[in-house]
């Protein structure tokens, strides 16, 4: 498995992981009834904040001990990307903005029938998130079955 | 309609070159051993550039390495 791949890997389950934190965070948030007052929006985007940072910072952590534990157990230090990984880089992006194109005209379609703000901001953060989901699923389907 | 695939002599050609290994070949031309090993399966066609330098590393013409043919399945 070369470093781009386990990098899909890595992407795909801190994505799973950080997309199950907020859906938990943003239906507790809802029973509390946090998103019935004035400052909606303020709370969803703190809790959005720290879901980006919490991807960030698991995705550098996590992509570097994989990095090393491969090295460890394969003896396989090689890190480097090609014009294949680009390739199929740039396949996982086509389908990431098809995926979240899609999700936020919904998402506006959403607002124009009247649906609140916090609702269609979410809508807008899971088609990224789906998005991502999918492009990195295209990315490593690429490199495994379709090739 | 016929369609055509892109094969190549990769195999053969590493084997005529003293048993060049997929690691050594990637190390000429700049990409990872797993890109020449799908490259070598035809699981990847590779971009003019690259199809060149992998030429170049056997010292032989693009069209003794790369082949644009019928694809037999």
């Amino acid at each position: 498995m070369s470093h781009e791949e386990r990098n899909a890997v890595v992407s795909i389950l801190i994505n799973i992981g950080v997309d199950i934190w907020v859906i938990i965070t943003l239906y507790g948030l809802w029973q509390a009834g946090a998103f019935a007052g004035p400052d909606a929006l303020q709370i969803w985007a703190r809790t959005i904040l720290w879901a980006v940072a919490m991807t960030i910072v698991a995705t550098i952590a996590l992509t570097i001990l994989v990095a090393i534990v491969h090295g460890i157990l394969t003896r396989d230090e090689d890190v480097s990307t090609d014009e294949r990984d680009k390739a199929y880089q740039l396949r996982g992006m086509a389908v990431t903005m098809v995926v979240a194109s899609f999700g936020t005209v919904g998402a506006i379609v959403a607002l124009a029938f009247g649906v609140s703000g916090v609702f269609a901001m979410t809508t807008i953060y899971f088609a990224m998130s789906v998005g991502a989901l999918t492009g990195d699923a295209v990315r490593l389907l690429s490199y495994r079955v379709w090739c | 309609m016929e369609k055509f695939r892109i094969s190549n002599a990769i195999r053969r050609l590493r084997f005529d070159a003293g048993e060049m290994t997929q690691k050594d070949l990637a190390e000429k031309v700049g990409v990872t051993r797993q890109t020449i090993v799908a490259i070598e399966a035809a699981k990847y066609s590779p971009t003019l550039e690259l199809a060149f330098k992998i030429a170049r590393a056997f010292d032989q013409p693009l069209e003794q390495v790369f082949f644009y043919g019928p694809d037999p399945d």
